[in-house]
Order: C-alpha cells, then structure tokens, then sequence
C-alpha cells in the first residue's frame, strides 16, 4: 500500500515562475508537490515532515541552498535532492556533490531535464524499497 | 537638510535617480521635490491664447500628472523624502531655471542614462541649464552603492571653487573621499594608477583645500591612460565630483572622461 | 542545461571546446559534441567511417574535454550507472545494449548532409538551450562544407547561439536590446555567463535620434530590477543605432557582446536578422545571440 502514495516533492526557489512551473508540471505527473519561496519557511516544513524528493535552488536570501541541502539529508538520509541553480560555480557543483546531491542543474532547463531527473529520482527510491 | 530638486520622467533614468537620492538620504537629511515638465507638442509656439490656452495646458499638466504620480508611487518606498510632484507645462530648461531660482535649492539632480556618444553629455553639460543652475548639480547615470566619493582634479582646475561647492555636502554625507588626478592622453594603451600624486602639478593646492573644509580624505591618485579606461575606473565610485561648469574647454579630453564615466556625477 | 557544440577541423573549434569545457566545469551541462560532414561515404557493412577528418578530430576534441574533469570522484561525465537499453540501429534494427551513463550526459556526434540544418536538427530534437559554435575572424567565415554556416545557425536556431571567435575572458558582457520580449532562459544563460566570467554586467538600449521606446525603457527596468534583486551589478547605458557598429568593435575588444534577438524578427526592430547575420560575421570577437 505504500507504494500506492504518491512520491511528495519539496520545491523551494525565490524565484516564484519557477517553483508555479515546477509545480503545475510535476503536479500533471502525478506528483505531490509543495512550493517554497522562503528557506525559512522550507526548513520549518522539513521539521515537520519528511518528503522524497527535495528540488531547491542554491542562491537565495537567509539560509541558502546549500546549507538547506545539508539539512535535508541529515534529517532524512532517503531524501533524493535535485540542485537547480541559476549561479553555477564549480565549487557548488562539486560541494552539492559531496553533500550527495541526486542531480545538479543550472538554468536554464527545459520542463522535461527536471522531469527526468525526478522520475530518476523516484526510480532510485523505489529500488531501496523493495 | 539638504534640499534637492529632481527633474522627473515616467521612465528608467528618472527611477534610477529617485533611488539613488534615496541612498544619499541615508548619510544626509534630504528634501526631495521632484519636478515635471510636461512640454507643448510643437515645440516653439504655444497653442491658441487666453482661456483656450489656459485650458489645454491644464488638461495637458493633468494627464503629466498622471503619468507622474504612478511613478512617485512605485518609487517612493526607495526614497521616503519624496514629496508630491510639481507638474508644469512649458519649455523645460526655462521650467526648471526658473523652479531652481526660486525654490532655495542646495542641489539639482536627474537621470540620464549613460551614452555611447560622449556628444550627448558635452551638450548637456554645455546647456543653458547646466551653465546658468544656480547650484551644483547630480547627473545619476547609473544606480551604484554610494560607498565612497571620486573628486577629480585636473590641470587648470581652480581647487577653492571646486571645494566651496561641495564641501557642505560631502561633509554631511561623511563619505571616505579620494582625491584622482586625471592625465587623459587618447595614445595611451594602458591605464596607468600611480599613487604618488602628491607630485602631480596643482594636486597639493586641493588637498590643502579639502583638509581646511574638514573633509575626510582617504587617498589621492593618478591616473594617466585613455579617457575610457580612466571613465572605467572610476566606475568603482557611488559619486565623481568634477568642476566643468565654465572651467573647461569645450575639447577637454575631461569632457570625455565624464561622458564615458558610468557612474554619478557632481557637477559643479 | 544541454549545450549543443557544433565543431568542424578548423581552429576556432578547438577556442569552442576550451569554452565550453570550462561553462559545463560550473554548470554540469548535458553536452554533446557535433560534428556535420556533407556526404556519408560508402563503408563495410555496419562499420562507421572511421577514416574521416571530422572522426579524428571528434576524438581528440573529446579527450580535451574531457581532460577538464581529470578528478573522476566529482565528474559528472564520469561513468556511474550502466544497463541494458534497447538501441535504434536503423533501418528497423533494435538492439539490446549495454549503455555507460555519467551523472550527466556527454555525447559525441556526426550528422551527414548540410552543415547548417543539421547542426539546427540536432539543436531541436535533443531540445538544446545553447548551440555553441565557432567561427573565423573577419569578413567570412571557413566553417567547411558551408561557409557561412554561423551565420545561418544563428539566423535560425531555435536557442539561444554562443559564436565563438577566440578565446578570451571578457572584462564586461553587454547585452543589447532593441524589443522588449526578453525570455526567462535568456535571462538565466545571461546568470550564468556572469558567473562564470566573475564580470559586471551592462544593459545597453539601443535608440534612433537619441530616443528610447516606451516599451523598451520599461523592458530594461524591469531587467535591472530582476539583477538588483539577483546582486549583480548591472550597468544601464544607451547606444544610437547609428553609433551600434562602432559600438560593438569598440566594446568587444574587452567584452562580450550579447544580442537579445528574441524568438522572433519583428520588422522595425534594429537587429533585424539580415544585422544581425552581418554582425556575427564581421564581430572581431565572440557573440552571444539570445532568445
């Protein structure tokens, strides 16, 4: 019956076009799908619920992406996070790596780039179900 | 109290500038006035006489106002001492001339985006406006961090002058000053930065200047290069200050400078 | 991201894999390497012509890339996952094979048949959001097989197009508009240039008698907003389009130029597609054309 529950995606970007894109695309597929344009706001969620997938953006006001990253993946180790980032260095990249980011990807990206790296993602969680 | 007029269009230079006062309005009190000139059509000659000319610049000022009022709107949360527009028809140079002699204003400022063409700034600076303002004025070309203060000096310049005119603000906004010694030379490849510009000629007499008016000097330099590297350089400043009013030739490789720099500029 | 790198044997290709090679060093972009030969030559069977310049030249453009990201440990074209996929060998062929996958994915190509459509088939079927591609300096340009091949990509391809002259690290990257349709993407490969280039940025409008158009006063308030709030310092200048040739070879010798093309050439705007053609082709310098 778990199986049954859709995967739940954390989307968190201060940019509000991409989290409502990101949304009402991931939402069509199926996917249930929060939307923060605040880390604060972001982190007080993940302290109250754990998601399977977290999508967010590195550059952002107050606590930024890589110390939300961190976060996630030390409250919930099974948490699959996607970087996006607008500022692509080669020190993110290789420190979200590190940090055992899923995916990194810097703007601008097509809908589907997301798309797959998510359906990736929820692959990659499924297998460590069964 | 600093008590400033600000020459205002519903476009991207004037925002630029009533953001940039805002920022001054942190290191100084100001009193912002913005001021609308709303120009007949043709220009030249006014349209009919009596209550018919009477009554098509009224409906002319309202729908100025209009566009104006949308701009102090959105505008005003960046600078609070924004007070209500005056909105005026006529020839705009006369317009302001005339607020600015009569209004007890310690600065004149406006928005006018950086050019391409430096023709475009000697003309400005060359204007009736420009030459007969009776107080110094600020051309916000670009919104940049008013973090420090370039005061330029140059061969010929008579440094009392210069002084006189923005000592009292620049001591209110108590803004770290450098002092650049300008040595345009159009051959030049690279820009040269030297530090010792005590030993450039006239730079001593504006130093003992500046220190008598109590201001805070961090630094003086030299820069000797093409005037576009010297205008790049000074990109690094929130505020050029330069005395070009009456002072200097119409060819003055300064001109260029200035025309090329993109941040604001003191004129005084 | 997915960075399309059109490449023939000329020297500039070379300039375009040092360029791309360091963006997809920030970005971790899918990248795939293209190269277009006009005729495909008659060969044994299944085996690919592996005689052709282009072929060698493919191969030693992907050893240089891929010297980039010498450290394996946080490659993202280093091989991670591998499986059986079911391959389109042509003509009604599917075979199962075994496919080696990196985080992302890198991909060297040959098209055969005419250089442009090609390379813009490619950028459409594999949805790219950049096509790089070299160019020669000067009047005309020596892509092989199709002279003025950059010049038609850019004309016509459905992204944004990254002309690449030479190699250097630009001082400023100045982005001239002329309309006020300027798109997310646009905005965000402009994000990613500036990051990559640690420059200034500097937002150019381009007038006719020193006037500005309504709508594209508005568009660059509206675009220097969107950079204040991102913390970039962005520089607002305006350029009569009288002045925009000298301009351009003026501030190309330290920066880069971007073009804001948008998706579509509206007649009256300055840089109709036949100038823009024109600037690509006599640029000094490297070009971006956004869309």
């Amino acid at each position: 019956m778990e199986d049954q529950k859709p995967t739940s995606i954390l989307v968190l970007d201060d940019e509000p076009i991409v989290c409502k894109r990101l949304k009402s695309a991931l939402e069509k597929r199926g996917y249930e799908v929060e939307i923060f344009f605040r880390s604060s706001d972001a982190f007080k969620r993940i302290t109250e619920r754990n998601f399977d997938i977290v999508i967010t953006d590195l550059k952002m006001e107050g606590l930024d992406g890589m110390a939300f990253l961190t976060e996630v993946k030390k409250r919930s180790p099974a948490t699959e996070v996607i970087v996006i980032t607008g500022f692509a260095t080669m020190e993110t990249a290789k420190e979200s790596f590190q940090k055992g980011v899923f995916d990194f990807l810097a703007k601008p990206f097509k809908l589907g780039e997301i798309q797959d790296a998510v359906e990736r993602a929820e692959k990659k969680i499924k297998g460590n179900i069964s | 109290m600093v008590n400033i007029l600000v020459s205002v269009n519903p476009d991207l230079a004037s925002s630029i500038a009533i953001r940039y006062a805002g920022q001054l309005a942190h290191f100084m009190e100001i009193a912002l006035q913005p001021i609308h000139v709303k120009e007949p059509e043709q220009k030249g000659s006014l349209f009919g006489t009596g209550w018919v000319r009477h009554t098509w610049e009224h409906a002319l000022a309202e729908k100025g106002e209009e566009e104006i009022n949308l701009l102090i709107r959105t505008e005003k949360p960046y600078c609070p001492a924004l007070a209500a527009p005056r909105v005026v028809v006529g020839e705009r140079e006369n317009e302001i001339l005339k607020e600015l002699q009569t209004g007890a204003y310690d600065l004149f400022m406006e928005g006018i985006l950086a050019s391409f063409d430096e023709g475009d700034f000697k003309k400005l600076i060359t204007s009736k406006l420009y030459q007969s303002a009776p107080c110094p004025a600020i051309v916000v070309k670009n919104l940049v961090p008013l973090e420090k203060v370039a005061l330029l000096s140059y061969v010929g310049l008579e440094p009392s002058k210069l002084v006189d005119d923005v000592s009292d603000i620049l001591r209110q906004a108590k803004l770290p000053l450098d002092v650049i010694h300008l040595v345009p030379k159009k051959d030049k490849k690279d820009l040269e930065v030297n530090e010792e510009a005590h030993e450039a000629q006239g730079f001593d007499n504006l130093v003992d200047a500046i220190r008598k008016k109590g201001l805070d000097l961090q630094k003086g330099q030299v820069l000797t290069g093409h005037p576009k590297d010297i205008a790049d350089y000074l990109s690094r400043y929130g505020l050029v200050v330069c005395a070009v009013r009456n002072a200097l030739d119409k060819k003055s490789p300064i001109h260029t400078v200035l025309a090329f720099t993109p941040s604001p500029i003191f004129i005084c | 991201m997915r960075i399309l790198v059109a490449l023939d044997t000329n020297r500039y290709s070379q300039y375009v894999v040092n360029e791309v090679a360091k963006l997809a060093m920030n970005t971790w972009a899918d990248v795939t390497l293209l190269g277009v030969e006009s005729r495909k030559p008659a060969s044994n069977g299944t085996q690919p012509p592996r005689n052709l310049p282009i072929v060698r030249k493919l191969q030693e453009f992907r050893e240089e890339f891929l010297g980039y990201f010498k450290d394996e440990s946080v490659s993202p074209y280093a091989i991670k996952r591998w499986g059986y996929e079911l391959v389109d060998r042509g003509k009604g062929l599917l075979e199962e094979m075994c496919v080696c996958k990196g985080m992302k994915d890198f991909r060297v190509r040959i098209r055969f048949g005419q250089p442009t459509k090609q390379i813009l088939t490619e950028a459409v079927e594999e949805q790219s959001d950049l096509i790089v591609v070299g160019c020669s300096k000067g009047e005309q340009c020596t892509w092989e097989q199709d002279r003025n091949a950059p010049e038609k990509i850019v004309k016509a391809a459905p992204c944004s197009v990254l002309v690449v002259k030479e190699e250097k690290k630009p001082t400023k990257i100045v982005c001239c508009l002329d309309h006020d349709s300027v798109s997310q993407e646009s905005l965000e490969l402009i994000n990613q240039m500036v990051t990559l280039h640690q420059t200034d940025l500097a937002l150019v409008g381009l007038t006719e008698s020193e006037h500005l158009r309504e709508e594209v006063d508005q568009k660059m308030k509206q675009i220097l907003q969107y950079y204040t709030a991102q913390k970039i310092k962005a520089w607002v200048s305006v350029v009569d389009v009288s002045l925009l040739d000298k301009f351009i070879a003026d501030t190309a010798e330290k920066g880069l130029i971007a073009l804001w093309m948008g998706h579509k050439s509206l007649i009256g705007k300055f840089f109709s597609q036949d100038r823009v053609g024109k600037l690509v082709r006599s640029a000094q310098s490297s070009v971006l054309i956004l869309r």
